[in-house]
């Protein structure tokens, strides 16, 4: 058995992403704490510790780990989807393992994972050559589970389960009852969503991206096992069908995780995967089933394979810490930590969460003919064998999201006006638009004169923009030049003695230093990074305007910034007036001003997160959400707040506007208390009303405070980004700019792009901020207590 | 001085403009105050009264909403395990029944045999140690005991008992499932330490009787698909309810339900409860005959030397069969079991004990004003026995519930690795460096009229001009290469000097008479002593309000703070309650936003003098 002997007993610190819990005593519990003894027994020496990065439950797949890096937290030991393996390897983010693996017997290498799996994360490194630069540690497999208790009972035995998309369709549908709040059917939402067309789309042989020649991937997913694959997943959604006079639309029940609602027996049916680390881990065979990917009506039927791998981070210098990590990562497949594995499933009575595999290795036979129903193993190892796995290459996240928006877009709308037919043709010109918009971007296939327009408009924008920003500083330069420099320079008191001077130069000195360390380098600095491409590590180099281009020809940053737009006219139409006019009511009351004034600024005696956490229970699709419970008195159905696109950005403007009212109307308030109380006399002399004197009197003496108000908020509105975050992540068409800024930026370490968006975001605001400034020339300010 | 002068307030029109405007602001008002109120109330209850959104919490003085919660902590937040101990049907702890009124000398007794006997570890279980997102009291006792043991060294506890813990929320209650078949008492130090040292030391009514009889009536109800109708075609029986059904002791031969009583036995009852009585001796031994073969074979396998299987011997429990424990299962999987095995758990142990202490059946019902029909069939009224501690502890339980919440938010956010002091050093600097930077800088160019003074303020208030989004990632990647990521300097320096606050005091201290400069001056007062006492003093409101408003900025920071200080020594308490919420269920985080609320409120409370008059306003020259 192959280890590595501790050449040292002094301990090495080993940072690890997470420590699987061992503190409980299920199969996945245990089989992970055999691991960890066996590596502790082998490797005393070794302390094992989490990098303890925060966790934001809306971002997925590798951004996490990403963040943690850009934080400078990053664990010695990545874990990396395999269609993050590309990214990874090019931000040099990953030490070649060959050495290692050298040392490993053949063998081992091949009991491990596939061939195709370990070619995935085998690739041209910085240097040229061809390097491996990951370890598989899980190796999934796509097929179908079954609650097969619940679907016998509803009249669906076991043999008569579906093996064809049409007799899937059917069965669904036949095994759904939304009265019960039963489905036939389980999908699950947003990337997931993507997962499972492309476990169709590779079921029907058709692949979602290929690797031509030496450059990015090819997005191939507008097949017609696309279109076929779009269709059933449509069908399963949205198509509509009759039962007992009702008309339903889709037999599926659709959730961010199917895990637990399908062991609740929500639905029947899911599309799953089985890990080399146990097919059913953690169900139980007296229910669930698995069946192989039902045929597609080509006839075809292929499992689709992807794996999770684990990598050395190339920033790690120490060669111990290198070793203890990799040796963390062998083990973690190894022939010998299959063993400690299955021997500690068996032995807790839990054999049907071990790998057949590897019970038939182990000679745990008897075990594996107990335990799984016929045919698991054979049906495994054919799915092994036979599986497709897509090529790692650069694109494969872009060509992901593509699908995924186009799933989603597509299965938003019913497409009832349209024909079955109609309906195919339909499907497949948005996916090879989708495909076409992916490919471009990745290939620039452009006719170069349109890349040359391209490039030009984009260093035209730029120009433009850097021009203005100069241009901008002049003019407010000039203003301030003469407002505020030839009254006070004529007479110049300073004293002329040196001691003096320099105790004033260190009055002077922090704030100064500080605005040029923290304001002024930035924005220099950020004018080079916006023509880069940054990276963290290493091979930073310039790119012309490309950051530019690949900002401005996206359709997701004119959507965000479309939906920037929408935002912002949304807080200010309900956030900006009401503190004036609750300001001059509240300012008529004969009694309890002081009263509601506390009333109303109680949000403000809270944090902006535990408003934003406050109202984010309260928009709880569930029984639990008060806005549901409140709508229920009005006989109105519960609503999905913060996922229905129709109400998310609404959901995401009021908590805001419901906090800023108290402090927004405190400050106007303070305005109304110090007009004279003379103005309002001679007004009623005058005859005004009330509406006359709000006109005449109080409106023009509040002017500049509500103009100056109206600036700072639409600015800040403009670029805020934390709370959304929070609330939906950007998802259900609340994706503003500025979150849009920050996922490229910190979870995509995207920096030049970033950069480059927000340049262009201060650059929509050019006018305002200009006005703002010139406008605040011509005010003097004065605190409220002053007088009055 | 309002818009309404005081001559016109008696007219008709401008009273129902009055009125107009109560009820508009009263209507406004309640949309603030509501919320609050939620969250509050919210803050105090679980998930059994979350949804009801009632402002004051029912269990406070409502009994049955009380037992409720209690049946739902005491059983683990498991209604299966609520069905078995009250032979139920009710799937939801919202729609539990209240017993209002109980058989008091049935409960009595329930409770003196509970409180007095001795009886194996397995009988009673631990409620209270798990509930989703919600930390119980058994659970806090064991965390704060261990705490006690290690001194509150999470390493040290992972090093002594070989566990993983990251933090001490990992820290379980290593109690089995005593109700399933399978479960054991885990044979580690840290599960003996449990078994042998903390539990013995629980009150026992914290522990709930693992009633076999119940687990029987919850699996015949699964197995007949909840229909009795089905149950009584398929035996010839005529049962109205499956409560009807009771769990003979022994195999009942000649019942109908004789098969469910050997496949309940065989297959779906902890061998905990279970014995073999000296009658089943020879079965158990022809048992083994036909498992070995011959003696030798028993005798390698054993290490004994016995010349004949009648010399093995026959352990009555499972927990003394030691190495035979296969033998013993085997045996009452597939030996001959009817006679030979009988039930030995807290049930039938209290229908001994109700026997030995009435001795006849008369005495027994006139005690308990009932009319059983044998000591074999008394049912054990566990619900009732709940509604009796209920009745014992109900101050306690209350506080319990009302506090509980409080309890776990106030020791994550609170007590939780540097989280206070981090966000404590953070508020106070981030004041401190506000209030030093700008004002100094604010008076050296008020105070000594500078000819490059205007290019100075000009420079300050140009930063301006760039919206914030356009600095914040070179800056992020400022720090980074400062190597300031995750340390206080990363926090405090990038927002400490700000041009517009130096703009606008600048001009408060222009507008200062400028005579008591001069009269300090002439009076010989250095330099410091006038900028604190002059140009400080008189400008005290409208500090107040920046010092306030940088507080406010450095405690809500959230996601500046989330990307620079991204690693968990670092966390500020918002940065904690964004990861808090993720953890626990609502009612928790409740109690969490509130408890994150109290600085916010004092730091207002100390400056709500000043707000009003430090309020800055705009006017045209």
């Amino acid at each position: 058995m192959w280890s590595v002997v501790a050449l040292a007993t002094e301990p090495v610190e080993l940072r690890l992403w997470t420590i699987p819990d061992t503190s409980a005593a299920d199969a996945n519990a245990r089989s992970s704490a055999a691991l960890i003894d066996l590596y502790r027994s082998r490797h005393p020496e070794v302390e094992l510790r989490k990098t303890a990065g925060i966790r934001i439950p809306q971002i997925g797949g590798s951004a996490p780990i990403l963040m943690a890096i850009a934080g400078g937290i990053a664990p010695d030991v990545l874990t990396i989807p395999q269609d993050s393996l590309y990214d990874f390897v090019d931000q040099s983010f990953l030490l070649p393992v060959d050495d290692y693996l050298a040392m490993v017997p053949e063998e081992e290498l091949r009991e491990r994972a596939p061939p195709a799996v370990w070619d995935a994360a085998r690739m041209p490194g910085p240097d040229g050559s061809l390097h491996t630069y990951a370890i598989p540690v899980r190796t999934f497999t796509s097929n179908l589970k079954v609650r097969h208790d619940l679907a016998s009972k509803s009249g669906v035995p076991k043999e008569n389960l579906p093996r064809t998309w049409e007799e899937m369709v059917e069965t669904a549908r036949a095994l759904t009852d939304p009265d019960k709040g039963r489905y036939g059917m389980g999908l699950p939402k947003g990337n997931g969503l993507a997962g499972v067309f492309t476990k169709l789309l590779v079921s029907a042989g058709g692949q979602p991206w290929e690797q031509r020649d030496e450059g990015p991937l090819f997005a191939t997913f507008d097949s017609p096992e696309g279109v076929a694959a779009l269709d059933f997943l449509w069908q399963l959604t949205r198509g509509p069908w009759e039962s007992n006079g009702m008309i339903h639309r889709g037999a599926s029940y659709v959730d961010t995780s199917l895990y637990y609602p399908q062991k609740r027996g929500k639905f029947i049916m899911a599309f799953w995967t089985m890990s080399d680390r146990g097919m059913m881990r953690a169900a139980d065979a007296h229910r669930f089933f698995l069946l192989p990917m039902p045929a597609a009506p080509n006839g075809r039927s292929r499992p689709f394979i992807s794996a999770l791998y684990m990598g050395i981070f190339a920033g790690q210098e120490d060669e111990r810490v290198r070793r203890a990590a990799f040796d963390y990562i062998w083990m973690q497949g190894s022939r010998e930590g299959r063993r400690a594995v299955t021997e500690t499933l068996v032995e807790i009575d839990a054999a049907i969460n071990a790998s057949p595999v590897d019970l038939l290795q182990f000679g745990f036979e008897e075990e594996l003919r107990s335990e799984f129903p016929d045919g698991y193993l054979e049906f495994y190892q054919r799915s092994l064998a036979e599986g497709y796995v897509s090529p790692t290459g650069k694109g494969a996240n872009e060509i992901n999201r593509a699908i995924k928006e186009a799933a989603k877009w597509v299965l938003r709308s019913d497409w009832d006006e349209v024909g079955a037919e109609e309906r195919g043709a339909e499907f497949g010109r948005l996916l090879s638009q989708a495909a076409g918009n992916v490919n471009r971007r990745l290939h620039q296939e452009l006719p170069a004169s349109t890349l040359r327009t391209r490039k030009a408009v984009a260093l035209g924008l730029a120009a433009v923009m850097f021009a203005a920003f100069a241009w901008q500083l002049l003019l407010v330069q000039r203003t301030y030049a003469k407002r505020l420099g030839l009254t006070d320079s004529e007479r110049d008191t300073a004293p002329k003695r040196i001691a003096l001077r320099l105790r004033i130069g260190l009055l002077l000195l922090p704030a100064l230093a500080l605005v040029s360390l923290w304001e002024y380098y930035p924005l220099a600095r950020g004018t080079f990074i916006a023509f880069q491409d940054y990276r963290f590590l290493e091979g930073t180099r310039f790119v012309g305007a490309d950051n530019f281009v690949q900002v401005i020809f996206s359709s997701f940053f004119w959507q965000a910034m479309g939906l920037t737009v929408l935002y912002v006219v949304l807080s200010l139409s309900l956030g900006f007036f009401t503190p004036i006019l609750l300001a001059i009511l509240l300012h008529e009351l004969p009694r309890g001003t002081v009263l509601f004034r506390v009333l109303y600024y109680l949000p403000a005696l809270t944090t902006g997160i535990v408003v934003i956490f406050l109202w984010k229970s309260f928009y709880e699709p569930g029984p639990s959400g008060l806005m549901n419970y409140l709508l229920s008195f009005l006989n109105v159905a519960p609503q999905r707040w913060l996922e229905d696109p129709r109400l998310a950005m609404v959901s995401c403007v009021l908590p805001t506007v419901w906090a800023s009212v108290g402090p927004g109307c405190l400050i106007y308030l303070a305005a109304l208390k110090s007009i004279p109380e003379e103005l309002f006399e001679a007004g009623s002399i005058d005859g005004c009303g009330f509406g006359g004197k709000v006109r005449h009197i109080a409106v023009p003496y509040i002017r500049p405070l509500v103009i100056m108000n109206f600036l700072g908020v639409f600015i800040a509105t403009f670029q805020s980004a934390g709370y959304i975050l929070v609330l939906t992540g950007g998802e259900a068409m609340t994706n503003v700019v500025s979150l849009e800024i920050f996922y490229e930026a910190y979870a995509r370490l995207n920096f030049g792009a970033a950069v480059a968006m927000s340049w262009i975001l201060a650059f929509s605001l050019i006018g305002f901020t200009l006005f703002q400034i010139k406008y605040l020339a011509k005010l003097e300010f004065r605190s409220a207590g002053a007088e009055g | 001085m309002s818009f309404i002068i005081p001559t016109e307030r008696r007219h008709w029109r401008t009273r129902l403009l009055y009125v107009g405007i109560y009820a508009v602001v009263t209507v406004g008002a309640l949309t603030m105050v509501y919320p609050f109120l939620i969250m509050l109330a919210g803050s105090v209850k679980c998930r059994v009264d979350f949804d009801q959104f009632e402002i004051i919490p029912r269990y406070l003085f409502d009994d049955a909403q009380l037992y409720r919660k209690f049946t739902r902590a005491r059983y683990n937040a498991n209604a299966w395990r609520y069905q078995i101990a009250a032979r139920s049907d009710v799937e939801l702890f919202e729609e539990v029944p209240y017993p209002e009124r109980f058989n008091e000398a049935a409960a009595r007794d329930l409770s003196e045999f509970v409180e007095t006997r001795s009886m194996p570890a397995g009988f009673l279980a631990a409620g209270q140690f798990w509930e989703s997102g919600v930390q119980p009291r058994i659970q806090r006792q064991w965390r704060a005991f261990l705490v006690r043991r290690t001194g509150g060294d999470l390493r040290r506890l992972n090093r002594e008992f070989n566990l993983t813990s990251k933090s001490w929320d990992e820290v379980l209650v290593p109690e089995p499932e005593m109700i399933t078949q399978g479960a054991r008492w885990g044979e580690t130090a840290y599960d003996r330490l449990y078994r042998d040292e903390f539990r013995p030391g629980l009150p026992r009514h914290e522990l709930w009787p693992v009633h076999c009889e119940g687990l029987y009536f919850v699996e015949l109800r699964r197995r007949f698909g909840m229909d009795i109708r089905k149950l009584n075609e398929r035996f010839g029986t005529d049962f109205a309810t499956f409560q009807e059904i009771t769990l003979s002791r022994t195999y009942p031969p000649g019942s109908p339900l004789a098969s469910e009583w050997e496949f309940f036995v065989r297959r779906l009852v902890n061998p905990l409860f279970l014995r073999i009585v000296r009658e089943g001796h020879d079965a158990y031994r022809e048992f083994l005959r036909q498992r070995y073969g011959a003696i030798e074979e028993f005798n390698r396998r054993h290490q004994t030397d016995f010349l004949s299987f009648e010399q093995a011997p026959v352990p009555a429990r499972c927990e003394e069969a030691g190495s035979c424990e296969p033998d013993w299962l085997a045996f009452v999987r597939e030996g001959d079991i009817r006679g030979a095995v009988v039930i030995d758990s807290f049930d039938t142990r209290y229908r001994d004990y109700l026997k030995r202490k009435y001795e006849t059946l008369s005495a027994l019902n006139a005690a308990h004003g009932e009319r059983y029909g044998s000591f074999e069939t008394v049912p054990l009224r566990l619900a009732e026995y709940d509604a009796w501690i209920l009745r014992e502890h109900r101050t306690e339980l209350r506080w319990e519930f009302f506090t509980r919440n409080y309890r776990q938010a106030f020791s994550f956010l609170a007590l939780r690795g540097r989280a206070l002091w981090v966000t404590f050093l953070y508020c106070t600097l981030n004041v401190l460096l506000h209030m030093t930077v700008n004002p100094l800088a604010a008076y050296a160019l008020s105070r000594y009229q500078l000819r490059s003074g205007h290019w100075i303020l000009l420079f300050c208030v140009l930063t301006m001009a760039f919206p914030a989004e356009v600095g914040s990632i070179p800056r992020f990647l400022l720090i980074r290469e400062l190597g300031l990521l995750n340390s206080l300097w990363a926090l405090l320096l990038p927002g400490a000097a700000h041009g517009f606050a130096i703009f606008i005091l600048k001009g408060f201290f222009d507008g200062l008479p400028r005579d008591l400069y001069e009269s300090a001056v002439i009076e010989g007062a250095p330099e410091h002593w006038i900028f604190w006492n002059v140009t400080l003093a008189l400008t005290k409101p409208i500090l107040a309000v920046t010092a306030f408003s940088a507080f406010t900025a450095a405690y809500g920071a959230f996601l500046f703070a989330l990307i620079i200080c991204p690693a968990e020594r670092m966390w500020t308490i918002s940065v904690w309650l964004y990861q808090f919420q993720q953890q626990v269920s609502e009612p928790v985080g409740f109690a969490g936003l509130v408890l994150s609320s109290i600085p916010m409120l004092l730091a207002f409370l100390l400056v709500q003098r000043f707000i009003l008059r430090g309020i800055v306003l705009p006017v045209e020259k």
